[in-house]
Protein backbone atom coordinates (compact mmCIF):
# COMPACT_ATOMS: atom_id res chain seq x y z
CA UNK A 1 0.00 0.00 0.00
CA UNK A 2 1.25 3.42 -0.96
CA UNK A 3 0.30 6.43 1.12
CA UNK A 4 0.83 10.05 0.20
CA UNK A 5 -1.07 13.26 0.82
CA UNK A 6 -3.31 12.80 -2.25
CA UNK A 7 -4.26 9.29 -1.29
CA UNK A 8 -4.86 10.18 2.33
CA UNK A 9 -7.06 13.14 1.32
CA UNK A 10 -8.90 10.88 -1.07
CA UNK A 11 -9.44 8.23 1.58
CA UNK A 12 -10.78 10.80 4.04
CA UNK A 13 -13.26 12.08 1.43
CA UNK A 14 -14.13 8.54 0.50
CA UNK A 15 -14.94 7.60 4.12
CA UNK A 16 -17.09 10.69 4.42
CA UNK A 17 -18.82 9.84 1.16
CA UNK A 18 -19.46 6.30 2.39
CA UNK A 19 -20.89 7.64 5.62
CA UNK A 20 -23.15 10.07 3.74
CA UNK A 21 -24.20 7.35 1.30
CA UNK A 22 -25.16 4.94 4.05
CA UNK A 23 -26.87 7.58 6.17
CA UNK A 24 -29.11 8.77 3.33
CA UNK A 25 -29.74 5.20 2.16
CA UNK A 26 -31.03 4.03 5.54
CA UNK A 27 -32.96 7.16 6.33
CA UNK A 28 -34.30 7.47 2.81
CA UNK A 29 -35.67 3.96 3.01
CA UNK A 30 -37.11 4.48 6.49
CA UNK A 31 -38.89 7.70 5.43
CA UNK A 32 -40.03 6.10 2.16
CA UNK A 33 -41.83 3.38 4.11
CA UNK A 34 -43.69 5.81 6.34
CA UNK A 35 -44.26 8.63 3.88
CA UNK A 36 -47.93 9.60 3.52
CA UNK A 37 -48.57 13.04 2.10
CA UNK A 38 -52.26 12.89 3.05
CA UNK A 39 -51.52 12.37 6.72
CA UNK A 40 -51.76 15.23 9.20
CA UNK A 41 -50.06 13.26 11.94
CA UNK A 42 -47.16 14.90 13.73
CA UNK A 43 -45.05 11.94 12.62
CA UNK A 44 -45.53 13.00 8.99
CA UNK A 45 -44.35 16.55 9.78
CA UNK A 46 -41.29 15.11 11.45
CA UNK A 47 -40.60 13.09 8.31
CA UNK A 48 -40.88 16.27 6.27
CA UNK A 49 -38.28 17.92 8.47
CA UNK A 50 -36.05 14.89 8.05
CA UNK A 51 -36.38 15.15 4.28
CA UNK A 52 -35.02 18.69 4.46
CA UNK A 53 -32.04 17.29 6.34
CA UNK A 54 -31.56 14.57 3.73
CA UNK A 55 -31.61 17.18 0.96
CA UNK A 56 -28.86 19.10 2.73
CA UNK A 57 -26.77 15.98 3.23
CA UNK A 58 -27.20 14.83 -0.38
CA UNK A 59 -26.15 18.29 -1.62
CA UNK A 60 -23.06 17.98 0.53
CA UNK A 61 -22.50 14.49 -0.84
CA UNK A 62 -22.73 15.81 -4.38
CA UNK A 63 -20.02 18.42 -3.82
CA UNK A 64 -17.88 15.82 -2.14
CA UNK A 65 -18.29 13.49 -5.12
CA UNK A 66 -17.30 16.29 -7.51
CA UNK A 67 -14.20 16.94 -5.43
CA UNK A 68 -13.40 13.24 -5.39
CA UNK A 69 -13.15 13.01 -9.19
CA UNK A 70 -9.88 14.96 -9.55
CA UNK A 71 -8.67 13.67 -6.19
CA UNK A 72 -9.01 10.09 -7.32
CA UNK A 73 -7.18 10.64 -10.57
CA UNK A 74 -4.47 12.70 -8.87
CA UNK A 75 -4.04 9.89 -6.37
CA UNK A 76 -3.59 7.41 -9.20
CA UNK A 77 -1.24 9.78 -10.95
CA UNK A 78 0.83 10.17 -7.80
CA UNK A 79 1.30 6.41 -7.69
CA UNK A 80 2.98 6.14 -11.08
CA UNK A 81 6.49 6.59 -9.69
CA UNK A 82 5.99 3.85 -7.09
CA UNK A 83 4.74 1.21 -9.49
CA UNK A 84 7.40 -0.50 -11.58
CA UNK A 85 6.51 -0.36 -15.22
CA UNK A 86 3.76 2.24 -14.89
CA UNK A 87 4.13 5.30 -17.08
CA UNK A 88 0.61 6.60 -16.99
CA UNK A 89 -2.73 5.73 -15.41
CA UNK A 90 -3.10 2.58 -17.49
CA UNK A 91 -0.21 1.04 -15.60
CA UNK A 92 -1.69 2.14 -12.31
CA UNK A 93 -5.03 0.65 -13.24
CA UNK A 94 -3.30 -2.59 -14.15
CA UNK A 95 -2.33 -3.09 -10.52
CA UNK A 96 -5.69 -4.72 -10.15
CA UNK A 97 -7.57 -4.50 -13.40
CA UNK A 98 -10.41 -4.85 -14.23
CA UNK A 99 -11.74 -3.74 -10.81
CA UNK A 100 -9.73 -0.56 -10.91
CA UNK A 101 -11.47 0.41 -14.13
CA UNK A 102 -14.85 -0.16 -12.54
CA UNK A 103 -13.74 1.99 -9.60
CA UNK A 104 -12.73 4.76 -12.01
CA UNK A 105 -15.99 4.50 -13.92
CA UNK A 106 -17.92 4.81 -10.66
CA UNK A 107 -16.06 8.04 -9.96
CA UNK A 108 -17.88 9.52 -12.94
CA UNK A 109 -21.17 7.68 -12.54
CA UNK A 110 -21.76 8.53 -8.89
CA UNK A 111 -21.70 12.33 -9.18
CA UNK A 112 -24.00 11.95 -12.20
CA UNK A 113 -26.46 9.95 -10.09
CA UNK A 114 -26.25 12.53 -7.32
CA UNK A 115 -26.90 15.24 -9.88
CA UNK A 116 -29.97 13.35 -11.09
CA UNK A 117 -31.24 13.17 -7.50
CA UNK A 118 -30.69 16.87 -6.91
CA UNK A 119 -32.38 17.86 -10.16
CA UNK A 120 -35.34 15.61 -9.34
CA UNK A 121 -35.44 17.21 -5.91
CA UNK A 122 -35.34 20.70 -7.35
CA UNK A 123 -38.33 19.87 -9.54
CA UNK A 124 -40.12 18.12 -6.69
CA UNK A 125 -39.86 21.19 -4.50
CA UNK A 126 -41.53 23.33 -7.15
CA UNK A 127 -44.79 21.40 -6.78
CA UNK A 128 -46.89 21.48 -3.62
CA UNK A 129 -47.79 17.81 -3.83
CA UNK A 130 -44.10 16.82 -4.01
CA UNK A 131 -44.85 14.26 -6.71
CA UNK A 132 -41.36 12.75 -6.89
CA UNK A 133 -40.88 12.30 -3.17
CA UNK A 134 -41.23 8.51 -3.07
CA UNK A 135 -39.13 8.10 -6.19
CA UNK A 136 -36.51 10.39 -4.70
CA UNK A 137 -36.36 8.50 -1.42
CA UNK A 138 -36.27 5.10 -3.10
CA UNK A 139 -33.34 6.16 -5.23
CA UNK A 140 -31.14 6.55 -2.17
CA UNK A 141 -30.67 2.89 -1.11
CA UNK A 142 -29.31 1.75 -4.50
CA UNK A 143 -27.07 4.82 -4.49
CA UNK A 144 -25.80 3.77 -1.06
CA UNK A 145 -25.13 0.23 -2.31
CA UNK A 146 -23.15 1.59 -5.27
CA UNK A 147 -21.04 3.66 -2.89
CA UNK A 148 -20.38 0.58 -0.76
CA UNK A 149 -19.30 -1.34 -3.87
CA UNK A 150 -17.11 1.57 -4.87
CA UNK A 151 -15.49 1.69 -1.43
CA UNK A 152 -14.75 -2.04 -1.54
CA UNK A 153 -13.17 -1.62 -4.99
CA UNK A 154 -11.14 1.37 -3.80
CA UNK A 155 -9.86 -0.48 -0.77
CA UNK A 156 -8.97 -3.59 -2.75
CA UNK A 157 -7.17 -1.29 -5.15
CA UNK A 158 -5.17 0.64 -2.59
CA UNK A 159 -4.31 -2.48 -0.63
CA UNK A 160 -3.39 -4.75 -3.50
CA UNK A 161 0.32 -5.39 -3.95
CA UNK A 162 1.50 -4.29 -7.34
CA UNK A 163 2.88 -7.10 -9.47
CA UNK A 164 6.63 -6.95 -9.95
CA UNK A 165 6.10 -5.26 -13.26
CA UNK A 166 2.84 -3.87 -14.65
CA UNK A 167 2.29 -3.46 -18.32
CA UNK A 168 1.45 0.05 -19.38
CA UNK A 169 -0.02 1.81 -22.34
CA UNK A 170 2.87 1.46 -24.74
CA UNK A 171 3.17 -2.29 -24.34
CA UNK A 172 -0.60 -2.76 -24.28
CA UNK A 173 -1.84 -0.55 -27.05
CA UNK A 174 1.07 0.44 -29.22
CA UNK A 175 2.59 -2.93 -30.04
CA UNK A 176 0.09 -4.61 -32.31
CA UNK A 177 -0.90 -8.02 -31.08
CA UNK A 178 -1.84 -9.31 -34.46
CA UNK A 179 0.86 -7.59 -36.39
CA UNK A 180 0.14 -5.21 -39.19
CA UNK A 181 -3.56 -6.04 -39.39
CA UNK A 182 -4.14 -4.51 -36.00
CA UNK A 183 -2.45 -1.30 -37.00
CA UNK A 184 -4.64 -1.06 -40.06
CA UNK A 185 -7.88 -1.70 -38.21
CA UNK A 186 -6.93 0.62 -35.42
CA UNK A 187 -6.02 3.24 -37.90
CA UNK A 188 -9.53 3.33 -39.34
CA UNK A 189 -11.75 6.30 -38.93
CA UNK A 190 -14.77 4.11 -38.47
CA UNK A 191 -15.29 4.84 -34.76
CA UNK A 192 -14.75 8.54 -35.18
CA UNK A 193 -17.25 8.62 -38.01
CA UNK A 194 -19.72 6.53 -36.05
CA UNK A 195 -19.23 8.79 -33.05
CA UNK A 196 -20.02 11.90 -35.09
CA UNK A 197 -23.08 10.28 -36.65
CA UNK A 198 -24.44 9.27 -33.26
CA UNK A 199 -23.48 12.56 -31.63
CA UNK A 200 -25.28 14.56 -34.32
CA UNK A 201 -28.24 12.26 -33.94
CA UNK A 202 -28.34 13.02 -30.21
CA UNK A 203 -27.91 16.76 -30.79
CA UNK A 204 -30.84 16.51 -33.21
CA UNK A 205 -32.82 14.69 -30.56
CA UNK A 206 -32.08 17.36 -28.01
CA UNK A 207 -33.31 20.02 -30.43
CA UNK A 208 -36.41 17.97 -31.17
CA UNK A 209 -37.17 17.53 -27.49
CA UNK A 210 -36.52 21.19 -26.85
CA UNK A 211 -39.33 22.06 -29.26
CA UNK A 212 -41.47 19.22 -28.01
CA UNK A 213 -41.01 20.34 -24.41
CA UNK A 214 -41.79 23.96 -25.25
CA UNK A 215 -45.09 22.96 -26.83
CA UNK A 216 -45.92 20.24 -24.35
CA UNK A 217 -47.99 22.45 -22.08
CA UNK A 218 -50.85 22.54 -24.56
CA UNK A 219 -53.12 19.51 -24.12
CA UNK A 220 -52.64 16.36 -26.16
CA UNK A 221 -48.95 17.09 -26.71
CA UNK A 222 -47.55 14.86 -24.01
CA UNK A 223 -46.85 11.60 -25.74
CA UNK A 224 -43.33 11.16 -24.43
CA UNK A 225 -44.31 11.57 -20.81
CA UNK A 226 -44.38 8.50 -18.61
CA UNK A 227 -42.89 6.41 -21.40
CA UNK A 228 -40.55 3.91 -19.77
CA UNK A 229 -39.43 2.18 -22.97
CA UNK A 230 -38.40 5.51 -24.49
CA UNK A 231 -36.36 6.07 -21.37
CA UNK A 232 -34.60 2.71 -21.70
CA UNK A 233 -33.97 3.27 -25.38
CA UNK A 234 -32.54 6.72 -24.76
CA UNK A 235 -30.33 5.52 -21.94
CA UNK A 236 -29.09 2.74 -24.19
CA UNK A 237 -28.41 5.15 -27.07
CA UNK A 238 -26.40 7.38 -24.75
CA UNK A 239 -24.43 4.44 -23.36
CA UNK A 240 -23.68 3.20 -26.87
CA UNK A 241 -22.66 6.70 -27.90
CA UNK A 242 -20.37 6.89 -24.91
CA UNK A 243 -18.74 3.54 -25.68
CA UNK A 244 -18.25 4.60 -29.31
CA UNK A 245 -16.77 7.85 -28.05
CA UNK A 246 -14.21 5.93 -25.94
CA UNK A 247 -13.36 3.74 -28.96
CA UNK A 248 -13.00 6.81 -31.17
CA UNK A 249 -10.70 8.42 -28.65
CA UNK A 250 -8.68 5.24 -28.38
CA UNK A 251 -8.34 4.36 -32.04
CA UNK A 252 -7.87 7.70 -33.70
CA UNK A 253 -8.20 10.80 -31.63
CA UNK A 254 -5.53 9.95 -29.03
CA UNK A 255 -2.80 9.25 -31.58
CA UNK A 256 -3.74 12.36 -33.55
CA UNK A 257 -3.92 14.71 -30.59
CA UNK A 258 -0.82 13.29 -28.95
CA UNK A 259 1.07 13.48 -32.21
CA UNK A 260 2.34 9.93 -31.77
CA UNK A 261 0.86 7.77 -34.53
CA UNK A 262 0.91 4.59 -32.47
CA UNK A 263 0.07 5.92 -29.07
CA UNK A 264 -3.55 5.08 -28.28
CA UNK A 265 -3.70 5.88 -24.58
CA UNK A 266 -6.74 7.84 -23.44
CA UNK A 267 -5.22 8.53 -20.04
CA UNK A 268 -2.13 10.08 -21.62
CA UNK A 269 -4.49 12.15 -23.73
CA UNK A 270 -6.36 13.41 -20.67
CA UNK A 271 -3.11 14.11 -18.90
CA UNK A 272 -1.39 15.98 -21.70
CA UNK A 273 -4.05 17.63 -23.85
CA UNK A 274 -6.14 19.87 -21.67
CA UNK A 275 -8.74 20.75 -24.29
CA UNK A 276 -9.36 17.05 -24.86
CA UNK A 277 -10.09 16.73 -21.14
CA UNK A 278 -12.35 19.77 -21.30
CA UNK A 279 -14.31 18.47 -24.28
CA UNK A 280 -14.56 15.05 -22.64
CA UNK A 281 -16.05 16.62 -19.49
CA UNK A 282 -18.49 18.75 -21.47
CA UNK A 283 -19.65 15.86 -23.62
CA UNK A 284 -20.05 13.68 -20.53
CA UNK A 285 -22.07 16.33 -18.67
CA UNK A 286 -24.21 17.05 -21.75
CA UNK A 287 -25.05 13.37 -22.20
CA UNK A 288 -25.78 12.92 -18.49
CA UNK A 289 -28.19 15.85 -18.48
CA UNK A 290 -30.03 14.42 -21.47
CA UNK A 291 -30.39 11.09 -19.69
CA UNK A 292 -31.60 12.95 -16.59
CA UNK A 293 -34.24 14.65 -18.74
CA UNK A 294 -35.52 11.28 -19.87
CA UNK A 295 -35.41 9.76 -16.43
CA UNK A 296 -37.53 12.64 -15.15
CA UNK A 297 -40.15 12.70 -17.91
CA UNK A 298 -40.51 8.92 -17.85
CA UNK A 299 -41.80 9.10 -14.28
CA UNK A 300 -45.46 8.11 -14.09
CA UNK A 301 -46.08 11.23 -12.00
CA UNK A 302 -44.54 13.61 -14.49
CA UNK A 303 -47.44 14.05 -16.90
CA UNK A 304 -49.72 15.83 -14.46
CA UNK A 305 -47.09 18.28 -13.25
CA UNK A 306 -45.56 19.10 -16.64
CA UNK A 307 -47.22 22.54 -16.89
CA UNK A 308 -45.52 23.56 -13.66
CA UNK A 309 -42.12 22.16 -14.54
CA UNK A 310 -41.90 22.60 -18.29
CA UNK A 311 -39.84 25.76 -18.08
CA UNK A 312 -37.24 24.05 -15.91
CA UNK A 313 -37.13 21.08 -18.25
CA UNK A 314 -36.52 23.35 -21.21
CA UNK A 315 -33.61 24.84 -19.29
CA UNK A 316 -32.27 21.37 -18.54
CA UNK A 317 -32.34 20.50 -22.24
CA UNK A 318 -30.66 23.77 -23.16
CA UNK A 319 -27.83 23.03 -20.75
CA UNK A 320 -27.55 19.52 -22.07
CA UNK A 321 -27.43 20.72 -25.67
CA UNK A 322 -24.93 23.51 -24.96
CA UNK A 323 -22.59 21.21 -23.08
CA UNK A 324 -22.69 18.50 -25.72
CA UNK A 325 -22.38 20.92 -28.64
CA UNK A 326 -19.62 22.86 -26.88
CA UNK A 327 -17.64 19.69 -26.24
CA UNK A 328 -18.09 18.58 -29.83
CA UNK A 329 -17.00 21.94 -31.20
CA UNK A 330 -13.84 22.02 -29.10
CA UNK A 331 -12.95 18.50 -30.16
CA UNK A 332 -13.73 19.12 -33.82
CA UNK A 333 -11.65 22.28 -34.00
CA UNK A 334 -8.67 20.44 -32.57
CA UNK A 335 -9.30 17.55 -34.92
CA UNK A 336 -9.42 19.87 -37.94
CA UNK A 337 -6.17 21.48 -36.86
CA UNK A 338 -4.25 18.21 -36.72
CA UNK A 339 -5.47 16.54 -39.89
CA UNK B 1 -60.94 33.58 -0.15
CA UNK B 2 -60.12 31.73 3.04
CA UNK B 3 -62.14 28.65 3.74
CA UNK B 4 -61.82 26.46 6.78
CA UNK B 5 -63.61 23.16 6.58
CA UNK B 6 -64.15 20.90 9.58
CA UNK B 7 -60.85 21.83 11.10
CA UNK B 8 -59.77 20.13 14.29
CA UNK B 9 -56.54 20.92 16.07
CA UNK B 10 -55.24 18.85 18.92
CA UNK B 11 -52.18 19.59 20.96
CA UNK B 12 -50.51 16.70 22.64
CA UNK B 13 -48.03 17.19 25.41
CA UNK B 14 -47.15 13.90 27.03
CA UNK B 15 -50.33 12.13 27.96
CA UNK B 16 -52.50 15.21 27.96
CA UNK B 17 -54.39 15.88 24.79
CA UNK B 18 -55.95 19.28 24.31
CA UNK B 19 -58.64 19.80 21.77
CA UNK B 20 -57.92 23.43 20.89
CA UNK B 21 -60.26 23.50 17.87
CA UNK B 22 -63.11 21.11 17.40
CA UNK B 23 -64.58 20.73 13.94
CA UNK B 24 -64.54 24.41 13.04
CA UNK B 25 -65.81 25.65 9.67
CA UNK B 26 -65.41 29.29 8.74
CA UNK B 27 -65.41 31.25 5.51
CA UNK B 28 -63.82 34.62 5.04
CA UNK B 29 -64.08 36.77 1.90
CA UNK B 30 -61.47 39.11 0.51
CA UNK B 31 -61.54 42.51 2.19
CA UNK B 32 -63.58 41.41 5.16
CA UNK B 33 -62.92 42.54 8.70
CA UNK B 34 -63.42 39.50 10.87
CA UNK B 35 -63.36 39.34 14.64
CA UNK B 36 -62.83 36.21 16.69
CA UNK B 37 -63.87 36.54 20.30
CA UNK B 38 -64.50 34.34 23.24
CA UNK B 39 -63.02 33.48 26.61
CA UNK B 40 -59.38 32.75 27.27
CA UNK B 41 -58.34 29.34 25.98
CA UNK B 42 -61.26 29.06 23.56
CA UNK B 43 -59.05 28.64 20.48
CA UNK B 44 -58.78 32.12 18.94
CA UNK B 45 -55.01 32.16 18.73
CA UNK B 46 -55.01 28.59 17.44
CA UNK B 47 -57.30 29.51 14.55
CA UNK B 48 -55.23 32.59 13.72
CA UNK B 49 -52.12 30.43 13.70
CA UNK B 50 -53.76 28.02 11.29
CA UNK B 51 -54.89 30.78 8.94
CA UNK B 52 -51.47 32.41 9.26
CA UNK B 53 -49.91 29.07 8.18
CA UNK B 54 -47.89 28.95 11.38
CA UNK B 55 -49.29 25.64 12.48
CA UNK B 56 -51.03 22.82 10.69
CA UNK B 57 -54.42 21.25 11.23
CA UNK B 58 -54.89 17.84 12.84
CA UNK B 59 -57.74 17.13 10.47
CA UNK B 60 -59.91 19.09 8.06
CA UNK B 61 -58.99 21.40 5.22
CA UNK B 62 -57.76 24.92 4.75
CA UNK B 63 -58.25 26.72 1.45
CA UNK B 64 -56.62 29.97 0.42
CA UNK B 65 -57.68 31.50 -2.86
CA UNK B 66 -58.96 28.18 -4.20
CA UNK B 67 -55.79 26.31 -3.30
CA UNK B 68 -56.00 23.66 -0.68
CA UNK B 69 -52.98 24.41 1.43
CA UNK B 70 -53.50 21.95 4.29
CA UNK B 71 -51.05 19.49 2.73
CA UNK B 72 -48.51 21.99 1.50
CA UNK B 73 -44.92 21.26 2.47
CA UNK B 74 -43.08 23.70 4.69
CA UNK B 75 -41.19 25.54 1.98
CA UNK B 76 -44.48 26.31 0.22
CA UNK B 77 -46.11 27.48 3.44
CA UNK B 78 -43.23 29.80 4.28
CA UNK B 79 -43.32 31.32 0.81
CA UNK B 80 -47.08 31.90 1.03
CA UNK B 81 -46.75 33.23 4.55
CA UNK B 82 -44.06 35.68 3.50
CA UNK B 83 -46.04 36.87 0.53
CA UNK B 84 -49.58 37.03 1.79
CA UNK B 85 -49.78 37.37 5.54
CA UNK B 86 -48.76 39.76 8.25
CA UNK B 87 -49.06 38.47 11.77
CA UNK B 88 -49.31 40.53 14.93
CA UNK B 89 -48.63 38.16 17.80
CA UNK B 90 -50.35 38.32 21.13
CA UNK B 91 -46.92 38.07 22.78
CA UNK B 92 -45.35 40.38 20.12
CA UNK B 93 -42.37 38.02 19.57
CA UNK B 94 -39.91 40.83 18.87
CA UNK B 95 -36.22 39.97 18.74
CA UNK B 96 -34.75 41.48 21.91
CA UNK B 97 -31.17 41.97 20.66
CA UNK B 98 -32.22 44.10 17.70
CA UNK B 99 -33.36 47.68 17.36
CA UNK B 100 -36.91 48.73 16.74
CA UNK B 101 -36.38 49.48 13.06
CA UNK B 102 -34.48 46.24 12.52
CA UNK B 103 -37.37 44.31 14.04
CA UNK B 104 -39.84 46.12 11.82
CA UNK B 105 -37.83 45.46 8.66
CA UNK B 106 -37.25 41.80 9.45
CA UNK B 107 -39.79 40.44 6.89
CA UNK B 108 -37.95 42.31 4.14
CA UNK B 109 -34.68 40.45 4.74
CA UNK B 110 -35.38 37.49 2.41
CA UNK B 111 -36.13 39.94 -0.40
CA UNK B 112 -32.55 41.11 -0.63
CA UNK B 113 -33.19 44.87 -0.24
CA UNK B 114 -30.42 47.22 0.78
CA UNK B 115 -30.23 48.31 4.40
CA UNK B 116 -31.03 51.86 3.37
CA UNK B 117 -34.27 50.90 1.62
CA UNK B 118 -35.28 48.71 4.53
CA UNK B 119 -34.66 51.47 7.01
CA UNK B 120 -36.59 54.02 4.95
CA UNK B 121 -39.57 51.69 4.72
CA UNK B 122 -39.45 50.91 8.43
CA UNK B 123 -39.20 54.58 9.38
CA UNK B 124 -42.26 55.45 7.35
CA UNK B 125 -44.38 52.95 9.27
CA UNK B 126 -42.85 53.88 12.62
CA UNK B 127 -43.84 57.51 12.00
CA UNK B 128 -47.43 56.52 11.36
CA UNK B 129 -47.38 54.73 14.69
CA UNK B 130 -45.74 57.59 16.61
CA UNK B 131 -42.61 55.55 17.19
CA UNK B 132 -40.01 57.35 15.08
CA UNK B 133 -38.11 58.46 18.19
CA UNK B 134 -37.75 54.84 19.27
CA UNK B 135 -36.32 53.62 15.97
CA UNK B 136 -32.84 52.93 17.33
CA UNK B 137 -33.90 51.60 20.73
CA UNK B 138 -33.44 47.93 21.44
CA UNK B 139 -36.72 46.05 21.33
CA UNK B 140 -36.37 45.03 24.98
CA UNK B 141 -36.09 48.69 26.04
CA UNK B 142 -39.63 49.44 24.87
CA UNK B 143 -42.78 49.52 26.97
CA UNK B 144 -45.48 46.91 26.38
CA UNK B 145 -47.64 49.30 24.36
CA UNK B 146 -44.68 50.36 22.26
CA UNK B 147 -43.75 46.77 21.58
CA UNK B 148 -47.33 46.16 20.49
CA UNK B 149 -47.09 48.92 17.91
CA UNK B 150 -43.69 47.73 16.71
CA UNK B 151 -45.25 44.31 16.21
CA UNK B 152 -47.99 45.96 14.14
CA UNK B 153 -45.43 47.80 12.03
CA UNK B 154 -43.53 44.57 11.41
CA UNK B 155 -46.71 42.81 10.27
CA UNK B 156 -47.49 45.58 7.77
CA UNK B 157 -44.07 46.21 6.27
CA UNK B 158 -44.37 43.77 3.36
CA UNK B 159 -47.85 45.07 2.54
CA UNK B 160 -49.63 41.73 3.05
CA UNK B 161 -53.12 40.97 1.75
CA UNK B 162 -54.16 39.24 4.93
CA UNK B 163 -53.50 40.76 8.31
CA UNK B 164 -53.85 38.56 11.33
CA UNK B 165 -53.90 40.44 14.61
CA UNK B 166 -54.03 38.56 17.87
CA UNK B 167 -55.38 40.91 20.55
CA UNK B 168 -53.87 44.01 18.98
CA UNK B 169 -55.59 46.38 21.39
CA UNK B 170 -55.10 44.65 24.71
CA UNK B 171 -51.81 46.21 25.78
CA UNK B 172 -52.22 49.80 24.79
CA UNK B 173 -53.75 52.85 26.38
CA UNK B 174 -56.85 54.54 25.01
CA UNK B 175 -54.91 57.17 23.06
CA UNK B 176 -53.05 54.53 21.15
CA UNK B 177 -56.16 52.39 20.72
CA UNK B 178 -57.41 55.19 18.48
CA UNK B 179 -54.16 55.13 16.46
CA UNK B 180 -54.35 51.37 15.98
CA UNK B 181 -58.07 51.49 15.21
CA UNK B 182 -57.37 54.18 12.59
CA UNK B 183 -54.70 51.98 11.03
CA UNK B 184 -57.08 49.04 10.90
CA UNK B 185 -59.73 51.26 9.28
CA UNK B 186 -57.20 52.47 6.71
CA UNK B 187 -56.16 48.87 5.95
CA UNK B 188 -59.76 47.88 5.46
CA UNK B 189 -60.28 50.84 3.15
CA UNK B 190 -57.32 49.58 1.10
CA UNK B 191 -59.08 46.26 0.64
CA UNK B 192 -57.03 44.17 3.04
CA UNK B 193 -58.51 41.15 4.72
CA UNK B 194 -58.23 41.57 8.44
CA UNK B 195 -58.76 38.83 10.97
CA UNK B 196 -58.36 39.79 14.55
CA UNK B 197 -59.20 38.53 18.00
CA UNK B 198 -60.53 40.52 20.92
CA UNK B 199 -61.43 39.36 24.40
CA UNK B 200 -64.12 42.00 24.65
CA UNK B 201 -65.89 43.96 22.02
CA UNK B 202 -64.06 47.17 21.15
CA UNK B 203 -66.15 50.25 20.56
CA UNK B 204 -63.52 51.89 18.31
CA UNK B 205 -63.52 49.06 15.81
CA UNK B 206 -67.12 47.87 16.03
CA UNK B 207 -68.14 49.88 13.00
CA UNK B 208 -65.48 48.16 10.86
CA UNK B 209 -66.53 44.63 11.67
CA UNK B 210 -68.13 42.52 8.93
CA UNK B 211 -68.26 39.19 10.71
CA UNK B 212 -67.83 37.99 14.25
CA UNK B 213 -67.15 34.41 15.25
CA UNK B 214 -67.71 33.58 18.88
CA UNK B 215 -65.56 30.79 20.24
CA UNK B 216 -66.12 28.59 23.22
CA UNK B 217 -63.95 25.58 24.10
CA UNK B 218 -62.69 25.20 20.57
CA UNK B 219 -66.05 25.48 18.86
CA UNK B 220 -67.66 28.29 16.90
CA UNK B 221 -71.00 29.22 18.39
N1 LIG C 1 -48.56 25.03 21.55
C1 LIG C 1 -49.51 24.54 22.37
N2 LIG C 1 -49.31 23.36 23.00
C2 LIG C 1 -50.25 22.84 23.81
N3 LIG C 1 -51.43 23.41 24.02
C3 LIG C 1 -51.70 24.59 23.45
C4 LIG C 1 -50.74 25.21 22.58
N4 LIG C 1 -51.28 26.38 22.13
C5 LIG C 1 -52.50 26.46 22.69
N5 LIG C 1 -52.76 25.40 23.48
C6 LIG C 1 -54.01 25.14 24.21
O1 LIG C 1 -55.08 25.23 23.31
C7 LIG C 1 -56.19 25.88 23.89
C8 LIG C 1 -56.60 27.06 23.04
O2 LIG C 1 -55.55 28.03 23.10
P1 LIG C 1 -55.57 29.41 22.35
O3 LIG C 1 -54.24 30.02 22.53
O4 LIG C 1 -56.03 29.19 20.96
O5 LIG C 1 -56.68 30.21 23.15
P2 LIG C 1 -57.10 31.74 23.01
O6 LIG C 1 -58.53 31.73 22.67
O7 LIG C 1 -56.19 32.47 22.11
O8 LIG C 1 -56.89 32.24 24.51
P3 LIG C 1 -56.45 33.72 25.00
O9 LIG C 1 -57.63 34.56 24.88
O10 LIG C 1 -56.07 33.48 26.43
O11 LIG C 1 -55.31 34.14 24.16
C9 LIG C 1 -55.77 26.26 25.28
O12 LIG C 1 -56.31 25.32 26.17
C10 LIG C 1 -54.26 26.17 25.25
O13 LIG C 1 -53.76 25.74 26.50
MG1 LIG D 1 -54.80 33.92 22.30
Amino acid sequence: MILNSYIITYLVCSSLSLFIGLAVAFNGFRIWRKWDITSHADAQYRLEKEVYLIITIVSLGFFLRILMVPLWFWSLYSMIISIPGAMCLVGVHNVNAPYSYVASALKLILPALYAYWLILNLLDRKVATQPFMKQKLMFLPPLGILIVIETILDISFFFSTPPRQVSCCTSLFDIPREGVVQIVTEATWIWVVLFYVLAFFVVGEIIYFLFFQKRSTSPGKERWFGNKSAMFMQTLVIIVLFVVYILALHTKISPLFLGLPFHHCIFCLGQEVWDALLSFSMIFIGLCLFVVYFWVISSSKYREVNPLLSEKMVRLLKWSGCMLAGGLIIMSIHLLLVI
Amino acid sequence: MIKIENVTKNYESGKVRINALDNVSVEIERGEFVVLNGPSGSGKTTLLNIIGLLTRVTSGRLWMENQEVSHYPDHFLSALRREKTGFIFQQFNLLPGYTTWENVSLPLLPMGMSEKTRRTMAMKLLEELNLETRADFMANELSGGEQQRVAIARALINDPEIILADEPLSNIDTGHVTIVADILAELKRRGKTIITSFHHSQAQVDKLVDKTFRFDSGRVL
